[in-house]
């Protein structure tokens, strides 16, 4: 009786002591971010005063103002939008085709292909820099969207996710739409991809996420500032603009590049963490 | 030839490759579906029912043999090209289209006109009479409903040959008999040439014209009820037909008092055979019998000086209905005997009871299993 009072006791405490570390967690990762949504609407003399005062005293929309009429932050949005969302429907686009192939049908190979896929995950990203540098300038591409939409557009990850997802998948949809006279291409888009929908919202929502916030590969193949997508382009913005008066200014920058991740990670947000359940089963 | 043969499989083999090695999954199987047949092929799981209905509909070639559909060769021709039909065990209803668009899709593929389509599909949901079902989904109809749905999705686009993968396994047993009654008009109605697989004898039975056994993807026999019922080819297919099955007695064949008689490994039980030519070869060989469980006399002993009745030990009585299944033993070897209400009103509460073995009702096998004619 008395152990398991004790039992109960310790399982209270250390409940307690995960949510105090959670809660300080979320304090932490949550701050600076809050700081930057407040500083925006300060004026600069009261984002660099000391003490930090942290609801701003005059309240004011200069900040925005002035980043949308003095700089060229809706260039740099627009581009990344498109960025984004091209490479978006070319990573729905081969993934949906290379899991198909490497799930529902057989050809020679295949299974070497699967682990070729899976060493692939494994390999750090920053490794291939260089060598994707090198084949960007022998193409030509430099200073070319192609350089950042075409490398992106076959993803591992996405391909294994869609293909584990496919698996669950009964091959009879596969094979009655093929007795019914249906061709490969027929079934990917027709059949296999309205029953794949859920994955194929998770893997758009990662694409466009990590997409919209890809800072260090165009800064390598542009070299034309006026090129630049957002998040490159808003550390130009803070060097350019490195006296403390522009600090709000880049405030308000930071928090309206935010703000399409903000509303897509909302409106997407239960497929994120159905998502995560499933490849935490699936794996 | 009186009757084209609509699919001819030819000595068709399929190898599974699988990480432990290779399956055969279909081993050198040959047969001939006659134009509007029923045919249908039965066997335990495992034995390659699937794999011939694949082949068939061209989802799988085969690694050796040929596949002939209206004569005409379309071994590795793609399954678009052959005009078949198939409804799936798990029917494969596609769930994001409404019951209307699932019986279209086969035309739809075709690029026929809105009108045509909407003309046949309504008067074959009509036919079918899942009229009232078009504008829902599948997870919104019923199992019985959905497979009638997936039959007028695999008829739709009046297919030489219609494949059935197990089609009433996901319905009801009440409803089963129903439906069975319902698919065998339906083919004669249509005239069509249907090919179904199932695990099921007695499906198989009163549904198929002819019934093709199978066991590890070989063919035991093909035939029509009572020609595998009266004269099974071997162990297999005598014990698979029937319920229950044939009593299987192992022993051996001598001959004394100018007579040829079965003996039982035990010794107990005796049966005279007609002295033949072939038995002779078999003597002192290892043999079996069979002898089917409702062919067997069960009564109380009387007349005690019959010689071939044979005094038993009663296990258990299981009762089914109209017959119950009786479990004796008689030295060493299980009996089952099958007998009806009456004689078991008969039998029941008696102390001694005697059997008694019809001989024109004995089947002897060899040591291998195969049949020997009597």
């Amino acid at each position: 009786m008395l152990g398991k009072k004790i039992r109960k006791v310790a399982l209270f405490l250390i409940s307690v002591i995960m949510i105090i570390i959670a809660v300080l967690f979320a304090i932490f990762t949550s701050v600076p971010f809050i700081w930057a949504i407040l500083s925006s609407f300060k004026t600069p003399e009261e984002i660099v005063r000391i003490p930090i005062s942290f609801i701003p005293k005059t309240f004011t929309i200069n900040n925005y103002i002035r980043l949308l009429m003095e700089t060229n932050f809706i260039r740099a949005f627009l581009i990344s939008l498109f960025i984004s969302i091209a490479t978006t429907i070319g990573v729905v686009i081969t993934s949906l085709i290379t899991a198909y192939a490497l799930s529902k049908t057989e050809f020679r190979f295949r299974d070497i292909f699967i682990r070729y896929i899976i060493y692939l995950l494994a390999l750090p990203q920053y490794l291939m820099l260089l060598p994707q540098f090198y084949i960007i300038v022998k193409l030509g591409w430099i200073n070319n969207y192609a350089a950042i939409i075409i490398p992106a557009i076959v993803s591992p990850y996405s391909i294994f996710l869609l293909r584990q997802y496919m698996l669950t998948i009964p091959d009879d949809f596969i094979d009655a739409a093929r007795v019914d006279g249906a061709g490969e291409m027929y079934i990917v888009f027709k059949i296999v991809f309205p029953l794949v929908k859920p994955a194929i919202i998770i893997i758009s929502l990662w694409t466009f996420i990590s997409s919209w916030g890809s800072f260090l590969w165009p800064l390598i193949v542009l070299n034309d500032p006026s090129l630049y997508p957002l998040a490159t382009y808003m550390n130009t913005l803070q060097s350019a603009y490195g006296d403390y008066r522009y600090t709000g200014v880049v405030m308000a920058g930071t928090v309206l590049s935010f703000l399409p991740m903000i509303i897509i990670t909302l409106v997407g947000f239960k497929y994120i963490v159905r998502g995560i359940t499933l490849t935490a089963l699936r794996r | 030839m009186k009757s084209i043969s609509e699919v001819y499989l030819e000595n068709v083999t399929k190898i599974y490759k699988t990480r432990f090695g290779s399956v055969k999954a279909l081993d050198n199987v040959s047969f001939k579906v006659n134009k509007g047949e029923y045919f249908t092929v039965v066997g335990p799981s495992g034995s390659g029912k699937s794999t011939i209905l694949k082949i068939i509909a061209g989802l799988m070639t085969p690694d050796i043999g040929k596949v002939y559909i209206d004569g005409e060769d379309v071994t590795f021709k793609p399954p678009k090209e052959r005009n078949i039909g198939m409804l799936f065990q798990s029917y494969a209803l596609y769930p994001h289209m409404t019951v209307y668009e699932n019986i279209a899709f086969p035309l739809k593929i075709k690029k026929i006109t809105r009108e045509e389509i909407d003309y046949k599909v309504k008067a074959v949901a009509e036919m079918l009479r899942i009229d009232n079902l078009l504008h829902k989904k599948p997870a919104e109809i019923s199992g019985g409903e959905a497979q009638r749905v997936a039959l007028a999705r695999a008829l739709i686009k009046e297919p030489k040959v219609l494949l059935l993968d197990e089609p009433l396994s996901n319905i009801d047993i009440l409803l089963r008999s129903q439906i069975r009654a319902e698919l065998k008009a339906l083919q004669r109605r249509l005239n069509i040439t249907v090919i179904h697989v199932t695990h099921d004898q007695v499906e198989a039975f009163s549904l198929g014209d002819r019934v093709m056994i199978l066991k590890a993807g070989m063919v035991m026999q093909i035939g029509a009820f009572q020609e595998i019922y009266f004269r099974p080819k071997n162990i297999f297919v005598a014990t698979f037909i029937g319920n229950p099955p044939m009593n299987i007695i192992e022993g051996r064949i001598s001959r004394y008092d100018k007579g040829c008689y079965f003996v039982s490994i035990d010794g107990i039980i005796k049966v005279p055979l007609p002295c033949k030519e072939s038995l002779s070869k078999l003597e002192d060989m290892s043999v079996f019998i069979g002898i089917r469980p409702e062919t067997i006399n069960l009564a109380p002993c009387m007349g005690s000086s019959n010689k071939e009745k044979l005094a038993v030990q009663v296990l258990n009585i299981e009762p089914l209905g109209a017959n119950s299944i009786v479990h004796l033993k008689i030295g060493d070897n299980p009996i089952k005997v099958l007998i009806s209400m009456l004689q078991l009103r008969e039998v029941y509460g008696q102390k001694q009871l005697c059997i008694e073995f019809d001989p024109t009702n004995i089947y002897l096998f060899d040591e291998k299993g195969n049949i020997i004619s009597l």
